[in-house]
């Protein structure tokens, strides 16, 4: 049986797993999800400092050098993989978007509501410096023009989705900034907090064809599936939109 | 005489050697900007170091992260508006979002610096079309080689900020984009941990805070 294997950002792995099962099921192609396994996928690393481990999934991608597909959920990241050779030019495709927001705890008990509440004096903020997230909440804050206010509260700069996540469910953080799709993650614990439409960020995820790839066609034939209606309805259902 | 050391992004340079000029000469003393790629100055940065300036809040925030900068000493001197950046004399008549997708338009963007990124949430913000403009993009790295790019007619277009034209009359027309699809980041300058002039760092932010500062950083298309 034909084999593809697809390196997947962690947060984007739920509507990509499925939609690998569905591709093998009716093409008869084996399609495997390998996710991060380095510091982007670690559920909590808020005392570790950056430069102790690899910077982003770009580095795992190289290391393992063995995937033929990549899944990201910015296009900052396959940009520089692009401008590093690690993708295949031409071949990126977008197949859905991520939409910003406010991520608290369920039952939302500081009562988080509107940006201006993140600048109250007892709120704990949290946000990502690598991966999709990265830059998200300076972008958010300097069309709110609460720059300094908002930073003055951020008590963790965390290592990406997942260890932002976390830090919201364990309560060591009152708010972060993520996307609207964190909700699907992890229902039970956390809620979303919607932005008004002028403060609303979007990143692309995107999947692209990587140099390690030695069939081309089943790649492309990947894509292809990835793309429609059926399968971006799945990622739909886990939060992600399709127009806007 | 005593000193200060400070590293610099390259165009958030260009207001705060005009600003420390000043304060020099009020308090008779040097300060030295070395100015370049933030990613590569932090590589190398030395213990002599008192501070770090960015032009983008995520670059002090990988700063701090890295045990180079205090979490509460850090300063925002002013926003940037992005914008579309073309030649001077704005050749292809470039004058909206939807204008990058005719076929004879060529995109410069970077894949690090201050505007990493800001051309994905500008035309996702928009709406349009994400895999019809990206092939037609050429990747660069950072501000210097954005506006080098301009420069040598290797693009038409940059995605970059209102200062670009400001501090690069010659070479750089900026074209404002609806306020919707406008993103807005700040300049930040941070104190280090390392530093042993902090009474004097700290002098300087709050003269870099001062309206006669305020006014050097708006003339450059800053705002506070």
């Amino acid at each position: 049986m034909k084999e593809l294997k697809i390196f997947c950002a962690k947060a984007c792995s739920p509507p990509t797993l499925k939609a690998a099962a569905l591709f093998t099921n009716k093409k008869g192609i084996q399609a495997n999800v390998d996710v991060c396994s380095g510091i982007c996928a670690q559920p909590s690393n808020k005392n570790k400092k950056l430069n102790e481990l690899p910077m982003d999934m770009l580095d795992e991608i190289k290391q393992s050098a063995i995937h033929d597909l990549v899944i990201s959920g910015a296009e900052y990241l396959l940009d520089d993989a692009e401008e590093i050779g690690l993708i295949k030019k031409g071949t990126r495709n977008c197949i859905a978007y991520r939409k910003s927001a406010l991520i608290v705890s369920k039952g939302n008990p500081k009562s988080i509501h509107t940006i201006e509440d993140l600048t109250k004096p007892d709120i704990r903020i949290g946000v990502s410096i690598i991966d999709c997230l990265k830059g998200l909440w300076e972008d958010i804050c300097g069309r709110a023009g609460l720059i300094e206010e908002i930073r003055n509260n951020i008590k963790i700069f965390a290592h990406g989705c997942f260890a932002i996540m976390e830090a919201v469910a364990k309560g060591w953080i009152d708010v972060g900034f993520g996307w609207t799709a964190f909700k699907f993650l992890r229902p039970k614990e956390l809620d979303i907090v919607e932005l008004p439409r002028k403060l609303q960020i979007f990143r692309a995820t995107s999947i692209a064809v990587l140099k390690f790839c030695k069939n081309d066609q089943l790649a492309n034939k990947f894509i292809e599936f990835i793309k429609t209606p059926q399968i971006i309805k799945e990622y739909i259902n886990y939060g992600w939109l399709s127009n806007f | 005489m005593r000193n200060l050391k400070i590293i610099s992004a390259l165009v958030p340079s260009v207001p705060l050697i005009e600003a420390k000029k000043f304060f020099e000469k009020e308090k008779g003393l040097k300060i030295n900007v070395k100015v370049g790629r933030l990613e590569l100055l932090m590589e190398k940065l030395t213990q002599d170091t008192d501070m770090i300036c960015g032009g983008a809040e995520y670059l002090l925030d990988i700063a701090y992260a890295r045990g180079y900068v205090h979490k509460n000493a850090r300063w925002s001197l002013g926003l940037r508006r992005s914008c579309l950046v073309v030649q001077k004399e704005n050749p292809k008549k470039i004058d909206s979002l939807l204008s990058l997708f005719r076929p004879d338009i060529r995109i410069g963007i970077a894949t690090e610096g201050c505007t990493l990124g800001l051309w994905e949430e500008v035309i996702n913000k928009s709406n349009l079309d994400i895999d019809r403009l990206r092939p037609k993009v050429i990747y660069l790295k950072g501000c210097g080689s954005l506006i080098g790019a301009l420069k040598r007619d290797n693009v038409d277009v940059i995605f970059g900020w209102t200062c670009f034209e400001k501090i690069n009359k010659n070479i750089c027309k900026a074209i404002l984009l609806p306020d919707e699809f406008t993103i807005f980041r700040s300049t930040g300058l941070a104190l280090t941990k390392f530093t042993k002039n902090e009474d004097l760092a700290l002098e300087f932010v709050k003269f870099l805070l001062s309206p006669k500062s305020r006014e050097i950083y708006e003339k450059y298309g800053w705002k506070r």
